[in-house]
């Protein structure tokens, strides 16, 4: 029998999608298909794909749920929220819902936010880490810089905490993300 | 490129001059390389030259055998090849390994050994030409220790391992964790005859079944993680290898769950895409407990649609974590979207010229919205320049091929 994907990831780069797949296969969850963005960055495209795979997993039974995984890039969390949310409406589709299998996740200000308080927050350190500076170009003072091999780690880690009792200092969108994704991989369980 | 994590063992620079399709060409690689490029243009016999150099480096093959009159350049009159390495090791350095043949009578199929080198981060460790060969120590002090010349064996070959050699040592023992995979399933036989057993399988694996014979008494743990990749969903059913005794030889047998009882099935009864499957799994197992690197031409070949892209991730994902080194061949579309863009090296060809060889490096106005073109539509439709690839007009003259 052919291997069938229930999960549908679209990520901007390896980087991203590594790290959703580390929380994801730590929930037990493998059938994934990761759409990466060829060119390792670019919202428009991670937008279009994102709204595309929303449609598909209306139309396609096998599907159970898809995740995207966008950067805020300083470009703000409404307005993101808002460009997915009226591409969604000119197709017709329903807002996004995790507990529908239908989830978007959006670090503040990109993934290395999440990646570097994630490391810290493993390591015990209280570092304090921002949602405003731009970590992907330079790490926090004093530390070393977060490579490929961090990913995954970072998102199998995630996947141990509990998200009603995320710590003081944890960025909002990490929190609000680890709830999302709790919701998400219960509704692709059914 | 994007940067890229190093693995404990990585080729990081290919040269050949005067052999097959290349003249004074250059290859450079990361923990991810992916060889694009039309038929011809040199990619598989990148591949193929990464084993003849780590069958001559490990003993395994004359360069007799290995380099005859037949891979000079057709268009080229001189009689001389030239083969060079790097490679970096972790806690050792950047070792560079040069190795120069000729041809004094081609007619007759002989050719002999005028240079083979090492050094390790500019210093000597080996020097040898066709009348001498000089030994030096872990920490090039001292005099050298003369050896004799074989014209036709690697004398790297042939050192003898002592405690004032581990790095020459380490160097050779580097190139036994390599694989080069050039499947052929038809090929492959479930049959291990006698005590064969082999450490390193032959490109297109039709010895598998000692090769997994060898894995199975000697690295136990590689079989059992390519059984539970297996196990885990890569090929459904699927529960375990198991040899059977067949007088003389050992039949390699594949065990399927069913009920009420299991089924077997020989190796070769398989499908060539499940046969390829099971191999690369075993690939995967072995490079990742080696820490080495894989070489795997068109691993996309016989497998079915939901395959291909798990498999591609998982190597994209050993070499940017950083467990093996991966140098791939491509030229399906999955391949060629997931991964050209990033760690794609296109290699081109007039015909009968050189090889000439580029990065990948996507224009601006190609991926970035929803109008974007797939990098595999570019390359059924020879749109190369959207890749970066601006060919020359006079490559017949084939002075050098780098990576431009």
């Amino acid at each position: 029998m052919a291997r069938v994907c229930n999960i549908i990831l679209v990520c901007e780069g390896w980087r991203d999608s590594a790290f959703a797949r580390g929380f994801l296969e730590s929930s037990g969850n493998r059938k994934i298909y990761p759409r990466v963005n060829p060119r390792g960055s670019g919202h428009s495209w991670v937008k279009s794909q994102f709204v595309e795979e929303v449609a598909n997993l209306a139309r396609f039974s096998e599907g159970r749920g898809v995740l995207g995984l966008l950067d805020e890039d300083g470009q703000g969390i409404s307005e993101r929220e808002e460009e997915i949310a009226e591409a969604l409406r000119q197709q017709n589709l329903e807002p996004l819902s995790a507990t529908n299998g239908r989830c978007l996740l959006l670090p503040t200000r990109n993934l290395e936010t999440w990646l570097y308080w994630l490391r810290f927050h493993q390591d015990g350190r209280s570092v304090p880490i921002d949602e405003a500076t731009d970590f992907k170009r330079q790490p926090p003072k004093g530390f070393a810089r977060i490579d490929d091999r961090d990913c995954r780690p970072a998102g199998e880690y995630l996947h141990t905490l509990n998200h009603t009792q995320l710590p003081e200092g944890c960025p909002s969108m990490l929190r609000k993300g680890l709830a999302n994704l709790r919701d998400f991989v219960n509704a692709v369980r059914r | 490129m994007a940067s890229q994590v190093s693995t404990r063992i990585m080729f990081v620079r290919l040269y050949a001059d005067n052999y097959r399709c290349f003249s004074a060409f250059t290859l450079e690689l990361g923990s991810l390389s992916v060889l694009l490029g039309s038929n011809g243009t040199g990619k598989s016999t990148v591949l193929a030259l990464f084993a003849k150099v780590r069958d001559f480096v490990t003993g395994r093959g004359k360069s007799l055998d290995l380099f005859p009159a037949e891979s000079l350049c057709r268009w080229d009159k001189r009689i001389e090849q030239t083969f060079e390495l790097a490679l970096n090791l972790e806690e050792q350095g950047e070792y560079v390994y040069r190795l120069r043949i000729r041809h004094e009578a081609p007619e007759r199929a002989l050719n002999k050994i005028v240079e083979e080198t090492l050094s390790l981060n500019g210093k000597p460790l080996f020097e040898g030409n066709d009348q001498e060969i000089r030994l030096h120590n872990d920490w090039q002090s001292g005099n050298a220790v003369g050896m004799q010349p074989d014209w036709h064996v690697s004398g790297i070959s042939r050192v003898y391992e002592r405690n004032d050699n581990k790095k020459l040592v380490a160097f050779r023992k580097a190139f036994e964790t390599m694989l080069v995979l050039q499947l052929n399933p038809a090929l492959v036989s479930a049959v291990a005859t006698g005590k064969q057993s082999v450490q390193i399988p032959t490109p297109d694996c039709s010895d598998f079944a000692a090769w997994l014979r060898y894995i199975s008494t000697a690295e136990a743990l590689v079989r059992q993680e390519a059984e539970n990749s297996l196990t885990m969903g890569s090929l459904p059913g699927f529960r375990a290898f198991q040899a059977i005794p067949s007088g003389d030889a050992e039949i390699l047998e594949c065990v399927f769950q069913s009920k009420p009882k299991a089924l077997k099935f020989r190796l070769d009864e398989l499908s060539s895409g499940q046969i390829a499957l099971i191999i690369l799994e075993v690939a995967i197992a072995a490079a990742t407990e080696h820490g080495g690197v894989l070489l795997l031409d068109e691993p996309s070949n016989f497998l079915g649609l939901p395959e291909i892209q798990p498999i591609l991730v998982r190597l994209q994902d050993a070499a940017l974590e950083g467990r093996f080194q991966v140098v791939l061949t491509a030229h399906h579309p999955i391949a060629v979207d997931l991964l050209a863009s990033g760690y794609g090296l296109w290699l081109d060809r007039e015909p009968a010229g050189p090889t000439r060889v580029y990065r990948v490096q996507m224009a601006d106005n190609t991926m970035d919205d929803k109008s974007a073109m797939r990098v595999s539509d570019l390359v059924a439709r020879g749109w190369v320049s959207a890749l970066g690839i601006s060919r020359s007009t006079n490559q017949e003259t084939g002075s050098s091929s780098t990576v431009q």
